[in-house]
């Protein structure tokens, strides 16, 4: 009855579709906000997250010097809270006189970047093979799984630490060996959930009119599954983050000068004695930039999780 | 009503199944294994230039002749599947190659590091069960304590702390600062350990050696905690999160009801069954353990297999690369099957 009240209101611009998609995607980020603002642990990683995004964006304006600007004159400069430290230099300088704050900066994009292109990467190439294994089955699932079994007999690092060893150093090479193996996990979740997407009664009644096979996937499973790939690929960002900084750590990843905060740690360690700030606040950077990313992602979890929703 | 147990028929039949699936088990790894060497080796074979190129590199101006013989002895003339054949025959009788650098074979490097790499394997995992377990427990029997609270934000600290800088903190902290641990190595110089099975703190109480012994935990303990820390971190949220399903079911409410002592009910009732999924839960660490190692050997000047491995990178040493790549491998393969194997005979549920 009511809808047949509202019925003239929709007319105008509201009845136009994609104001209508528009809408509706406004009205379910509004809804996914308040859900988060329950909770404060998940909107706070979600914020840090957003303000290291923007510091990565904006990097160029915000930091104070050239983030490989060499000044011997400035070496080992300390933070401007100890004796000797200048407010020029806010978290110090390195051995070659580099602000460490503009290279803490800076390094949040080869973090942000990798960390994004790598999972981004391993959702398209993983998910796109799952949602085709998971639907088709067959020999290319038996294939593709098998491929995967193989990838998971190698724990992650070593395995990235291979690849990177026999690849070389550098930025491409190192989305590479990420993503080589990260697409595993992405690829079984996938499938898993098509699997079980594929046995309800949508999934048959789409058959049953005569849907093909593409729209089916992409316009009825897809939908359905996005969710828990969102909440995987936030809490693997994380983890790709400390991927890329434990290889720049062992000097198989970023190369110095480029300011990566795991090279930047390996560098300060010879310094430990006099100038332990070196290697101490990158490591800062990482671990609260890493930890928000895991809180948030949590969050997510919990969120989309309906069990742990009623508890 | 008889159970399980008393039920000498059921109770062969519970032994063959669960044998059945062991064996299952077992062969389902055979191809794996086989796909990891191979997938080694191919690995190697996508290096632009071969070995023989590599080691000319450090060697200077040689002949042609000299170089092709080279080729000869290494088998790299040969067509790639007659090399594979060949790598394969060979990595079954455990040879896997010489060294470039240290012109010794693969194997006797990776069996003189292992031990010291295992040594600081168990420490860890001992110092993250002795954590996590008690930890896991009081925050369960304590839910939504402060103390609960506290130690999980902690753990979450853990998991999201990258262990490089976890070592780097404690050294900083510990050795550098309060100068109560050494930074680098496994065992001071001078207190004439005799070394028996390579594993030092066995070593030194096997020889009565206790000035090594003392000097081999002190270099042990940093390294230990950081490369235990991720894994006590997991296992604590692990263990609180099934210590809260098991107590919530009926035999312990029976149990409570029987009188029995609180102590007893958690310990012997409730954490026997939470430690089930902790087991699994170790199965996957082992593999986040054995890239640890490479990182923590790094930091501490470990002389174990993740050092070699990663000095054999810079050495473009390639056949002790994937000589180690592929220990490594199989080592968490074997791990995970005999987890596997553990599990069944540890979840009533898979007897049954």
């Amino acid at each position: 009855m009511s809808k047949n009240n509202s019925a003239p209101a929709l007319a105008g611009p509201s009845a136009d579709p994609r104001f209508r998609a528009v809408r509706r995607r406004m009205h379910r980020l509004l809804e996914f906000l308040t859900e988060l603002k329950g909770n404060p642990a998940a909107l706070i990683g979600l914020l840090v997250l957003l303000f290291y995004i923007g510091m990565a964006a904006f990097a160029p304006i915000i930091s104070p010097h050239s983030p490989v600007r060499i000044h011997l004159d400035e070496r080992l400069l300390p933070p401007f809270w100890l004796p000797g430290g200048t407010l020029n230099h806010p978290l110090g300088t390195d051995v070659l006189g580099m602000d460490l704050l503009s290279r803490i900066i800076y390094g949040a994009r080869i973090s942000l970047a990798v960390g994004f292109l790598s999972v981004g990467i391993s959702v398209i190439f993983g998910g796109i093979l799952g949602l085709l294994a998971g639907y088709f089955r067959g020999l290319f699932d038996e294939i593709i799984c098998r491929a995967a079994d193989l990838l998971l007999a190698f724990p992650f690092l070593i395995f990235a630490i291979g690849v990177m060893a026999f690849m070389g150093p550098g930025f491409v090479n190192l989305i590479l060996a990420l993503t080589f193996k990260g697409w595993v996990e992405f690829f079984r979740l996938v499938r898993g959930e098509v699997m079980a997407e594929k046995t309800k009664e949508y999934v048959e009644a789409a058959n049953a009119l005569g849907v093909s096979h593409l729209r089916t996937i992409l316009g009825e499973i897809l939908p359905n599954i996005i969710h828990s790939v969102t909440v995987l690929g936030t809490l693997r960002l994380g983890y790709m983050i400390i991927m890329e900084a434990s290889l720049s750590f062992l000097g198989l990843g970023i190369q110095p000068p480029t300011p990566a905060w795991g090279s930047m740690i390996n560098a300060g360690r010879d310094y430990m004695m006099n100038a332990w700030w070196i290697a101490t606040l990158p490591g800062i950077a990482l671990l609260i930039l890493v930890l928000c990313i895991n809180l948030f992602g949590e969050g997510l979890r919990d969120l989309s999780d309906p069990r742990l929703k009623r508890n | 009503m008889p159970c399980a147990a008393s039920n000498p028929t059921r109770t062969k039949g519970v032994r063959i199944l669960r044998t059945a699936k062991i064996i299952q088990r077992i062969l389902a790894t055979v191809p794996i294994v086989l796909g990891v060497v191979i997938l080694v080796f191919v690995f190697m074979r996508f290096i632009p230039g071969d070995p023989v190129d590599l080691m000319m590199g450090q060697s200077g101006n040689v002949s042609r002749q000299e170089i092709a013989d080279l080729r000869a002895q290494f088998n790299l003339d040969a067509p790639v599947y007659v090399q594979l054949y060949d790598y394969l025959g060979k990595a079954v009788q455990g040879n896997l190659g010489e060294s470039y650098m240290e012109k010794r074979p693969v194997i006797d490097l990776i069996g003189q590091a292992l031990p010291a790499t295992l040594e600081l394997s168990l420490m860890a995992i001992l110092f993250a069960l002795i954590v996590a377990i008690p930890i896991g427990v009081y925050s369960a029997v304590k839910q939504n304590s402060i103390l609960d609270r506290a130690s999980m934000g902690i753990s979450f600290l853990g998991v999201s702390m990258p262990g490089f800088w976890l070592g780097i903190l404690l050294m900083l902290i510990f050795s550098v600062k309060l100068g109560i641990a050494p930074t680098q190595g496994r065992i001071a110089y001078g207190t004439g350990l005799v070394k028996v099975t390579g594993f030092y703190v066995f070593d030194s109480i096997l020889t009565g050696n206790w000035a090594a012994l003392r000097s081999s935990l002190a270099h042990l303990i940093l390294p230990a905690i950081t490369l235990g820390s991720p894994t006590a971190a997991v296992v604590a949220r692990v263990v609180r999160s099934s210590m809260l399903e098991v107590m919530r079911q009926d035999y312990i409410v029976l149990a409570r009801a029987k009188g029995l002592r609180e102590f007893r009910v958690v310990v012997r009732h409730a954490l026997r069954n939470a430690l089930i999924p902790t087991v699994t839960v170790l199965g996957t660490e082992v593999g986040a353990l054995l890239g640890g190692n490479m990182i923590v050997e790094t930091v501490f000047g470990w002389p174990g297999l993740g050092r070699l491995a990663v000095t054999a990178i810079f050495n473009r040493d390639y056949p002790l690369v994937q000589g180690v790549v592929m220990f490594y491998a199989l080592v968490f393969v074997m791990a995970n099957l005999g987890v596997d194997i553990l599990y069944t005979y540890l979840n009533p549920k898979i007897s049954l």
